[in-house]
């Protein structure tokens, strides 16, 4: 007989009115610390991104030849383009030194734009400029590119997933509760997109609708959002299926309720943790297939950017100007974690057995 | 008895299931005949306890009565409603009064809601339908009322099933089944799954809750101690069909179907004296599959009295033998 007196209260609960599965998610997730720091952080950068036009950037489409490839400071522009000249001019001095002398008329140029520069330190509001993580070979501030590029990124992550998530929860769902000759029809379809080879899709979609005026980032994010769901409506189906005819399922069906109210009240809650898994591993990916497709030259094109296009821009100078490829690429691994952090605190506070070891 | 009025009549209830031949290719169909051809009646305030080894249909009878199959053939009478024919708006309402308890109390409760909100559930999907009205104050009340009255206490609404012990959520599961008022419960072993001190439990509270509210069950059960403590009768299933159906102190006294015989004798009896003196009547072989037509008795491989020439070609039926007694047997009756 469990016993009637109060004593257990306490440990769970004190009130007695009814707590939802998400307050309830809420009340657990903040007490995993990696979890929280990985959603501040996401919140954080999301935020920036987000309010990128009010900021006080530079522009980040601006050229500045006089300005281009200077390492992170927090002097002015003026004086570390004005020292990095001067590191240069000695170097190629020691050079001719050396017997170089066809190198002179490097070293007149050089000596040309340090005096340009030197003479435009009053003048020139650019060289008042403080460049905090650089400039990349075009001069434009790297500080800018990177918070607009992660608009880019995130967005196309963000895209994938919600139609990822929507669709491919959708379709899942409705393939695995209804069986049959529904789930057949809708699964081969899902195989024929899997067949499919993606990259042909994403080139031929680009070629044919790029002339139309359509702006390359909204096919990108349609050629994505085409294929992001395939992943995402095998795993709920599997997961329905295996769930549609348990016990609890056959209780909700006696006491008559809707197949609507099976799927999304007891079906749905008992496979987030695979799904929120799933699209935290989705997230990254779309950002990485982004990169890929604009490293091919299919995704953003310049003057825009994203992490994808800097990291794969920074690549290419990482010997001499490393912070090309560190700033884009530290600031978009830290999101990428924080994303994975979040999401497995998020699938440990969805699940209430896990509820002791949080 | 009989001056009670009738809840429940199953009349020729079959429920085969289709397996085997592929959709797209057509082919032949194979079936398994897992309910084929079950007759009874439950009267008002009465426990009609089903019993029979693994795999004889209990279970697919009791979700059939519930609609949760659609039966293949058969009659389903509640109230006077034939649930078979009902559409689905109709079904839903007439459902009201037959709720079910579960075997397993892991798996009947969904592990994502509070035991708050699965005692709740069945009033919010009325509530939907239109066919209760409750503020969402009083389906709070109902739900503490329920929880105490089934012996949990109502600080526990909040807690997940996982943080109960088995006889808890069996409990949760009960408050569930009654939180609509139902006249009949229809109970799928629900005692199979908890451990025998807890199983006593259990079956006192059915007991209490059948006197205080005037219920009628239909429990289903794999083990005879069970079904005779519960039960005011008992029907026996074999293969399907019912061997045997009579009031539970004459089917304990005077077993007349080979079948039931062979069951009862099966049944160990707590007095070691008496346990040793215990005669066993050993079948022979297993219980075939329910996957063909039977022209025969469906008893006719194993018995022991089997008579060929008459339990080989005629299915017997149901005839009732002496006052309440009904068995389906040829040593009984003649084939028509």
């Amino acid at each position: 007989m469990p016993s009637n007196n109060n004593q257990a209260i306490n440990e769970f609960n004190q009130q007695v009115k009814p707590v939802s599965l998400w307050a309830d998610a809420w009340k657990r997730l903040r007490k995993n610390r990696m979890a929280l720091l990985g959603l501040w952080i996401v919140v954080i950068m999301a935020a920036i991104t987000i309010a990128a036009p009010l900021l006080p950037l530079y522009d980040y489409t601006k050229l500045d030849l006089y300005h281009s490839n200077l390492p992170p400071s927090f002097r002015t522009a003026g004086e570390v383009a004005l020292s990095t000249m001067q590191a240069r001019m000695d170097k190629i001095q020691g050079m001719i030194d050396n017997g170089r002398k066809d190198l002179q008329p490097d070293l007149d140029k050089v000596k040309a734009d340090y005096a340009k520069v030197q003479a435009d330190m009053v003048t020139n509001p650019a060289e008042k400029r403080v460049y905090l993580l650089g400039t990349d070979y075009l001069g434009r501030d790297m500080l800018a590119r990177t918070i607009y590029g992660g608009r880019i990124s995130m967005m196309v992550g963000l895209i994938g997933t919600v139609t990822a998530v929507l669709l491919g929860i959708l379709i899942g769902a409705i393939a695995g509760y209804t069986g049959g000759r529904l789930d057949n029809l809708l699964m081969r379809f899902v195989d024929i997109m899997y067949g499919l080879p993606y990259m042909l899709i994403v080139i031929i979609m680009m070629s044919m609708f790029r002339k139309e005026g359509a702006s390359s980032i909204v096919i990108l994010f349609i050629a994505i959002a085409l294929v992001s769901w395939l992943d995402i409506a095998r795993v709920v189906r599997g997961q329905i299926i295996s769930l549609k005819n348990s016990e609890f399922v056959e209780a909700a069906r006696s006491m008559g309720a809707s197949s609507g109210r099976i799927i999304f009240r007891h079906l749905l809650p008992n496979t987030l943790g695979v799904i929120i898994i799933f699209t935290t591993l989705l997230l990254p990916s779309f950002i990485m297939s982004e990169s890929f497709l604009s490293f091919l030259g299919l995704g953003v094109s310049a003057p825009d950017a994203s992490w994808g296009t800097l990291v794969s821009e920074g690549v290419q100078a990482m010997e001499l100007y490393p912070w090309r490829l560190l700033v884009p690429a530290i600031v978009m691994t830290l999101f990428l974690f924080a994303m994975n952090f979040l999401g497995d605190g998020l699938r440990d506070a969805l699940d209430p057995q896990s509820k002791n070891r949080a | 008895m009989a001056e009670k009025e009738v809840l429940l009549d199953v009349k020729g209830l079959k429920m085969h299931f289709h397996t085997g031949s592929s959709a797209v290719f057509g082919g032949h169909k194979n079936y398994i005949y897992a309910v084929d051809g079950v007759d009874f009646q439950i009267r008002k305030g009465e426990t009609l306890g089903l019993v029979g080894e693994s795999g004889c249909g209990k279970s697919t009878t009791a979700r059939a009565i519930a609609q949760l199959y659609r039966p293949t053939a058969g009659e389903v009478t509640l109230n006077g409603k034939d649930l078979t024919k009902l559409k689905a708006n109709d079904l839903i309402a007439a459902r009201k009064n037959m709720q079910m308890v579960f075997q397993d109390p892991y798996a009947s409760l969904n592990p994502r809601m509070t035991s708050g909100d699965i005692i709740a559930e069945p009033m919010k999907i009325y509530r939907r339908h239109g066919i209760l009205s409750m503020s969402r104050r009083e389906m709070d009340e109902r739900v503490e009322q329920l929880m105490e009255r089934v012996g949990l206490s109502r600080f526990f609404r909040n807690r997940y099933p996982h943080e109960f012990s088995g006889g808890q959520r069996q409990r949760i599961g009960i408050a569930r089944a009654l939180a609509l008022k139902p006249e009949l419960v229809l109970c799928d072993e629900p005692v199979s799954a908890l451990d025998v001190s807890i199983q006593a439990q259990i079956l006192n509270l059915f007991k209490d809750l059948q006197d205080e509210f005037g219920l009628t069950y239909l429990f289903i059960a794999h083990d005879l101690a069970v079904i005779q403590y519960i039960s005011t009768r008992v029907a026996v299933m074999y293969l399907g069909i019912i061997a045997e159906i009579s009031g539970a102190a004459d089917l304990y006294r005077k077993p007349l179907h080979p079948y039931t015989q062979a069951l009862l004798s099966a049944a160990p009896i707590p007095d070691p004296a008496i346990e040793k003196t215990r005669k066993r009547i050993i079948l022979t072989g297993d219980v075939p599959a329910p996957d063909k037509v039977r022209t025969g008795c469906y008893f006719y491989d194993r018995c022991p009295k089997r008579m060929s020439g008459t339990c080989d070609v005629h299915v017997p039926r149901l005839k009732e033998v002496e006052n309440g007694h009904q068995v389906a047997c040829f040593l009984y009756s003649k084939p028509d």
